[in-house]
């Protein structure tokens, strides 16, 4: 006879794929024992088993990011200033004015991305005058996206950017119609992001307690799983942090990671020594390795017109990888210049056939259907993230209206049966909001409430859930293991502050997890289920 | 602690950077629309009313101090885009947008001031008389 679960939630609303409705689950060893109606679920029960009432609400399997800095945003949580979801100026600039009272005067209050003026109602930037205003004794740091950066007046000087001419040589200083520098800096990511480096490291211990704090914040939307692809910002022994609360075992999201090239022109030496000892998803149900990427080499991250050898550099590396049987997956913004891409790869595929290494090309949000033919030809997965949510209207106007009334192909690409994760890349580009992307899937519109996409390629909320889900989970190769309310899975599952399938659609992005399980353990409780949450292990 | 001519003397430490033609301004990485090159900046935004919902079919007029103005329509977008000519600094350049039945409230360029951008957007707000 079966030992009796561990845990059982009744009167819920389960959303389960490819079953009946149910309204109860049993979790037993981490994982779904059974599902079905409340009685024949509370029947299960014994006396050890824990029994929550969800008092109707909704149950969805875990959400996973297929494509965020989750590393990299744990090392500063607690240490920078968050201005996501926040929808006035004023209140941004609050939120510094409230760190400088108890901050040490002359350290720096940095705000690294995750947040547009468009999201503001006053419609605009910060200016100089009002950091200084709200932090006259401490030095400010305000990036926007990759594009820009505010400092203090004093913030040039103190982060030493004039002693470093070759990066400050591609900064360009913002001048207002009077010809006076504003204080914001514009550039491109690279630029921005080697600026960004210019700033004090937090300690070891701020790393450990930012990426806790983090993982808890992700937690509280409903994530159970991320996979993190590197990028900048993002140095080897960074990953320090991470690996400690591993051992620790404190992690309380499940973390998949690829590793991106750390120098340029070292990529293949780098990646085979990095990875001598660590064979593709070595690790364990809480942190695996997941092959490299987003950056397989410098020549081909962000440049949309490469070098006959930067193409030969990135052929020798994937096969390589290959005959690792690693996974990769790839930064590429442009339809465009994709064929250089995927010309590479489809040269490596006629030698090696991909599928079953399922790689993947992230962003791409201008992705065209020869382009997603040629990727689901060889096995290729598409990895989609709402950049268009806060980038939408320069897109637009890069382009013009037409270039976008398809974009991107969501729908198109389901019926082509592609495989797709759903995402953020928060946290510079966007917040960590996966209800946030959910919404921006299911109505094409921006921040602004511009909507962009014809209906035609709006998928359904249980299409973009799925994506969210199941569709990320294969990308780590667990799409029978997470992703799914189902006998036999991992219990990873958020019970939601609101009705996700039925409630306005303006109101998706709004909405939060009341509890959030892990592998049958409550990381997060909030609300009447509070008392629920398992005793943290510290 | 304050150095306020730090930013001044960096200007001068760095000079003025150029715009990169591959890199736009502000870091975006989607590539440009082929056409700002000959044509100069694309002037593009959108003409919303006040609870932000698209003005169909306004006329918004670009202005520069010398020459002849262009004359553009906002789509179903609200959206407009177009352009004068490589030789008009956006700086020299007035722009208001008109429709009958309705009052321009507020024109507010989103794109800060200079000379080098590509893409310069501006909002219009209009309200129905």
């Amino acid at each position: 006879m079966q030992r009796a679960p561990d845990t059982v939630l009744v009167n819920g609303k389960l959303v389960v794929y490819d079953g009946a409705p149910a309204q109860a689950l049993a979790v037993r060893d981490g994982k779904i024992a059974a599902i079905g109606n409340s009685s024949d679920i509370r029947a299960l029960a014994a006396s050890s088993t824990r029994i929550i009432d969800l008092g109707g609400r909704t149950v969805i399997p875990g959400l996973i990011d297929s494509h965020i800095h989750a590393i990299r945003a744990g090392l500063t949580y607690t240490t920078e200033l968050d201005w996501t979801g926040l929808r006035t100026l004023a209140e941004a600039l609050e939120r510094i004015r409230v760190a400088a009272r108890s901050r040490p005067k002359g350290s720096w209050l940095v705000v690294a991305g995750g947040w547009t003026d468009r999201q503001f109602t006053e419609n605009r930037r910060p200016t100089q005058a009002e950091i200084t205003a709200v932090a006259p004794d401490h030095h400010v740091y305000i990036q926007e996206l990759y594009s820009r950066v505010l400092l203090d007046p004093g913030g040039a000087d103190a982060l030493g950017l004039a002693g470093v001419p070759e990066l400050a040589a591609r900064v360009t200083v913002e001048r207002n119609k009077d010809g006076h520098p504003t204080g914001w800096l514009s550039a491109d990511n690279r630029t921005i992001s080697d600026l960004y480096d210019l700033l004090p490291r937090p300690t070891f211990a701020q790393q450990i307690a930012g990426t806790r704090a983090f993982f808890r914040a992700l937690n509280a939307l409903g994530i159970t799983g991320v996979a993190d692809p590197g990028g900048y910002n993002l140095a080897i022994p960074a990953y320090e942090a991470l690996l400690q609360i591993w051992r620790e075992r404190r992690l309380t999201v499940r973390v998949r990671y690829s590793i991106s090239a750390p120098r340029r022109g070292h990529e293949l030496d780098d990646f085979k020594g990095l990875t001598q000892l660590l064979p593709m998803r070595f690790g364990d149900e809480w942190l695996r390795f997941n092959g490299i990427g987003e950056n397989v080499t410098w020549g081909f991250y962000g440049n949309d017109n490469p070098s006959d050898a930067q193409k030969e550099e990135l052929y020798e590396v994937l096969r390589w990888a290959v005959s690792r049987g690693m996974t990769a997956t790839f930064h590429w913004h442009n339809d465009r210049p994709l064929h250089h891409l995927l010309d590479v790869l489809e040269r490596v595929n006629e030698e090696t056939p991909l599928a079953n290494l399922r790689w993947s090309i992230a962003h791409l949000n201008d992705a065209s259907m020869p382009s997603l033919k040629r990727m689901k030809a060889m096995g290729v997965g598409w990895l989609v993230q709402n950049a268009f949510y806060f980038r939408g209207e320069a897109f637009l106007g890069q382009r013009g209206a037409d270039a976008a009334r398809d974009l991107p192909p969501i729908v198109s690409a389901l019926r082509l049966k592609l495989s797709i994760g759903g995402g953020t890349d928060a946290h510079r580009v966007m917040g960590p909001s996966p209800f946030v992307s959910l919404q921006w899937m299911v109505d094409g519109k921006t921040i602004s409430g511009l909507v962009m996409r014809t209906p035609q390629e709006l998928p359904s909320r249980i299409e973009a859930l799925r994506i969210y889900t199941q569709g990320s989970a294969w990308f780590s190769f667990e799409e029978d293991e997470r992703g799914a309310l189902a006998v036999g899975q991992l219990a990873d599952l958020a019970v939601l502050s609101r009705d996700y399938l039925t409630v306005p659609v303006d109101d998706i992005g709004d909405t939060v997890s009341m509890l959030t399980m892990v592998g049958g353990r409550i990381v997060y409780a909030d609300g009447p289920f509070a008392s629920h949450e398992d005793k943290r292990l510290d | 602690m304050r150095s306020a001519a730090v930013v001044p003397i960096l200007a001068l430490a760095i000079g003025f950077a150029t715009y990169a033609s591959k890199a736009l301004a502000g870091g975006d990485d989607y590539d440009a629309a082929n056409d700002v090159k000959g044509a100069g900046p694309a002037y593009f935004g959108f003409v919303r009313d006040a609870r932000g919902s698209p003005v169909v079919d306004a006329l918004v007029a670009l202005r520069p101090k010398k020459g002849k103005p262009v004359s553009l329509q906002s789509n179903a977008l609200g959206l407009y885009r177009g352009h004068i000519s490589k030789d008009v600094l956006p700086d020299d350049v007035q722009i208001s947008c008109e429709k009958t039945g309705y009052k321009q409230v507020k024109v507010y360029r989103r794109t800060p001031p200079g000379n080098t951008a590509m893409f310069i957007e501006t909002e219009c707000t209009m309200q129905r008389q």
